[in-house]
């Protein structure tokens, strides 16, 4: 049975001061398919969907919605052709309960107050239809993790029964099994009638579960395929604009190995500070030239075993060496002046000033004589060490002295990443340093690591099963609070079944 | 080419304001019962239409342009110090203290209560700063309400301990003339605290330009949780940036004592006509920059002036005491809005 197109655009374009984000852009959407839009960051996939939920507005161009041209002057007009969009950030209201945000948005459309009841009724129903059972529907939003609040988020599209779905960049806030469930009802959502254009600049996803893909590069549609005729590397290709490189890890230099850079003994947090996971008797080790790979779900204790390692969460027992020093409890600034550089999770917060420009950024964190001498700064050489970044890591801004805010996401990114791997560190401590960046930057700062590997010990905490497998030279897995490395050759289900908390690896030490 | 246009964009935007402003103060001035162009014309003559009147302009922006520094150096800090009038006023003790109790030879005297007044005008800035990291009190709360505490030390200073009995009025004895400003130019009120605003505006270019200070206040500013990642400690960079906003609030205190009054007085005389509040429009009007706030208070001290002598012109039939902080008021709120004209004016500028 032929598929009807609800959605069409044509030759859709969008200028801002400097760029062409969206060049004359042709898409369509049939009913019921599940259309992934591809993309690196900056090819205005985002862009594209924001003048179609009403949030910008074409320069040129058609909408076509069920056959009836429309124009949309604010997202109002979207919902009333029933276009929703699940954004990146959500758009909850934390305070407020699930079924109070549910009828946020079912007001807001007719201007009065809808009795509660009514709307609990809906939410539970909607709820049975879609078998989720794991949400309250009386709880704050704010005390769900982020998998249930992008449910509430969907739930809330339902509830306005919109029937087209645009997810920008879903799975970008969700650990690998929360992003499988996701996936998988998303499939079921399609199979049901809802027509889903699914943002993403991850192949993977869009390979697993869309029916159509189209290409984005710098503005312009490079293709539309059907999934079933493409592959991995021909949508790469596309994306990039060549081929990928083959990461291949060397093994580890044996000589190397013998100088510990960071040694961690049977570390123990307070158990007091409320939202945060206790550390429990952690030790590892890691040399110089090993990458030490930490997984694990979400909110097992790894960004607070960061924090602890990086000086700014306290530790009640256990000791911590760097290169053979004793840095328990040491400063921040003591830690860092060892030649430990890091990058922290959610850099966007904790890495970087937005309001400063970029030339600034780079020099933060480093405050060798290069740089500052008797509490002045060094002007010329802090711009140097700019450009040389910019040129290196092929940073998109046209001068060192933009506030790094007027960046990209990716660029942003790329400024902490580059940072704090251009200092010669000898232990680099790096968590989630690929996050919702694109594949070929991904491919670039996989190389880099590698690249740091040979002077420095890393430590590399990562949701990403696979850029664990692909990067580590040991592998261990963090479980509420507790860390225990897994043995050589542990694939990726075995591993899944260590973050899960069914394999106790002590135990298997032995067989 | 874009930069360029987007800075003449901010000029017309800000010119509209200006404007905008102006005709705000005209309706103003014409429910006073005056004729808003004479009015304007009066208020224009009473800011630069003499060397009296210039002179006595200057006299205005100093107090503005030191405390105004100090508010700049808080809120790059990313605090929000609205309690320069009350570091003002300490600083005003702190200089008293030195000028009465602290007697020295002539020309380290008057180092000595610039000095005083720094460090009381900064360490009463410092207490806030310290609530706010120790305590997580907010900080535009306690500043506040420590202006009211400050005023109210001098209030008790001058009616009690530091009494003068030989003056009618309540105010403490002449200070010594040791102490005294030197006058810049003759036949005027216009005294050396303008020499010490502009060096210390020098400074305050120079910090956040050139050294580690000023970069790890800018940080703390955008960023708090950068720095502390960053190995900046966020706690001593907001008091060190507190202590020198507070200083420098108290150096305009002093300023007014040791350039004008040479006695600390209080009430309706009171040191201040609230220009430590000013001194916020002064320094968000220069945008936070040393130079731009030099210029800001010059031009509000102009402004303030000007209405001050139209004030003294028509009388308190037709304005009240308190019109030139009104008009100022008007004119701060309209700049600070600009940004409307700045929205109405950009889109033209994408097209291109």
């Amino acid at each position: 049975m032929p598929k009807t197109t609800i959605l069409r655009v044509r030759k859709i374009s969008k200028r801002f001061p400097g760029t062409i984000a969206n060049d004359h852009i042709d898409f369509d959407l049939k009913k019921g398919e599940i259309h992934a839009l591809l993309g690196e960051n900056g090819a205005g996939k985002t862009t594209l969907m924001n003048i179609l939920s009403g949030l910008l507005k074409p320069d040129e161009g058609e909408i076509i919605v069920r056959d009836k041209q429309v124009f949309f002057s604010s997202p109002i007009d979207a919902i009333r052709c029933k276009i929703g969009m699940v954004h990146q950030q959500f758009m909850l209201i934390p305070s407020f309960t699930v079924i109070e945000n549910i009828a946020l948005c079912l007001t807001s459309l007719k201007g009065f107050t809808a009795p509660t009841s009514k709307v609990r009724d809906m939410t539970n129903s909607l709820f049975q239809k879609y078998e989720i059972s794991e949400i309250d529907p009386d709880a704050e939003v704010q005390q769900l993790p982020a998998g249930k609040q992008q449910l509430v988020e969907i739930v809330k599209m339902l509830a306005m029964n919109q029937e087209i779905l645009i997810f920008d960049e879903p799975t970008s806030v969700l650990t690998v099994q929360q992003t499988g469930i996701l996936l998988e009802r998303l499939k079921k959502m399609a199979k049901v009638g809802y027509s889903i254009v699914l943002i993403t600049h991850k192949l993977g996803e869009a390979l697993a579960i869309s029916d159509r893909i189209t290409v984005l590069r710098k503005g312009r549609v490079v293709g539309s395929l059907e999934t079933r005729n493409t592959n991995k590397r021909e949508l790469a290709r596309m994306m990039v604009g060549r081929d990928l490189l083959e990461i291949k890890r060397p093994p580890a230099d044996e000589k190397k190995k013998e100088r510990k850079v960071l040694e961690v003994q049977s570390l123990r947090t307070s158990n007091k500070s409320r939202g945060t996971t206790t550390l429990k008797d952690i030790s590892f080790s890691i040399c110089k030239g090993e990458i030490l790979g930490i997984g694990g779900v979400q909110g097992n204790g790894q960004s607070e075993l960061f924090e602890a390692i990086t000086g700014i969460r306290k530790v009640v027992s256990g000791k911590m060496m760097i290169k053979g020093c004793n840095m328990t409890n040491a400063s921040p600034r003591k830690i860092i002046d060892m030649g430990v550089g890091y990058i922290p999770a959610k850099p966007m917060e904790t890495g970087i000033a937005l309001g400063l420009p970029v030339a600034m950024n780079t020099a933060l964190r480093d405050f060798s004589p290069q740089f500052f001498n008797w509490g002045f700064l060094n002007l010329k050489n802090i711009h140097q060490h700019a450009r040389k970044i910019i040129a290196e890591y092929n940073i998109q801004t046209s001068s060192e002295d933009l506030p790094v805010r007027s960046l990209s996401g990716g660029n942003q990114m790329k400024v902490v990443v580059a940072r704090e791997m251009a200092r010669k560190s000898e232990l680099l401590i790096l968590f989630d340093p690929t996050a919702g960046l694109d594949v070929g930057t991904i491919e670039f700062i996989h190389q880099k690591i590698l690249e740091a590997r040979k002077n420095a010990g890393v430590l590399l905490v990562s949701t990403d099963l696979d850029e664990l497998l692909l990067l580590s030279d040991r592998v261990a897995i963090m479980f509420r609070g507790n860390l225990r490395e897994a043995p050589r050759g542990f694939d990726r289900e075995k591993l899944g079944l260590m973050m899960a908390g069914e394999i106790e690896c002590e135990e298997k030490k032995n067989s | 080419m874009r930069r360029k246009k987007e800075f003449l964009i901010k000029c017309a935007s800000l010119i509209l304001a200006i404007l905008a402003s102006i005709f705000v103060a005209s309706i103003f001035l014409y429910v006073c019962g005056l004729n808003p162009a004479t009015a304007w014309q009066v208020i224009a003559y009473g800011a630069v239409g003499s060397r009296h009147n210039m002179s006595e302009s200057m006299v205005v922006a100093i107090p503005l342009m030191l405390a105004g520094l100090g508010v700049g150096f808080a809120f790059k800090c990313g605090v929000w110090n609205i309690g320069a009038e009350g570091q003002l006023y300490m600083g005003a003790v702190g200089a008293s203290a030195a000028a009465l109790y602290l007697p020295c030879p002539a020309p380290w005297h008057l180092i000595v209560v610039m000095l005083a007044a720094v460090l009381v005008g900064g360490g009463w800035a410092v207490i806030p700063g310290m609530l706010k990291m120790k305590l997580k009190v907010n900080e535009i709360l306690t500043t506040l309400m420590m202006n009211y505490i400050a005023i109210w030390i001098v209030h008790y200073l001058v009616y009690g301990p530091w009494r003068s009995l030989k003056e009618i009025n309540p105010q403490t004895a002449f200070f010594p003339t040791s102490t005294w400003l030197p006058i810049l130019v003759p036949r005027s009120r216009l005294h050396a605290g303008l020499l010490i605003g502009l060096i210390c505006a020098v400074f305050m270019y120079v910090v956040f330009r050139y050294t580690k200070l000023g970069y790890n206040i800018k940080v703390v500013g955008t960023n708090p949780k950068a720095a502390q990642y960053g190995g900046i400690s966020v706690s001593k960079t907001v008091i060190v940036a507190m202590f020198i906003s507070g200083g420098l609030a108290g150096l305009a205190g002093m300023g007014e004592l040791c350039g004008i009054h040479h006695y600390l007085r209080d009430g309706i005389y009171r040191i201040s006509p609230g220009y430590g509040y000013i001194s916020i429009g002064a320094a968000l009007l220069g945008g936070l920059n040393a130079w731009g706030i030099v210029i800001a208070s010059i031009f509000i001290g102009c402004l303030f002036n000007g209405v001050s002598y139209l004030k003294t012109m028509v009388g308190s039939e037709y304005l009240h005491a308190n019109a030139p902080q009104l008009i100022v008021g008007v004119l701060i709120l309209a700049v600070l809005a600009k940004g409307i004209f700045v929205k109405r004016l950009m889109p033209k500028g994408k097209e291109n």
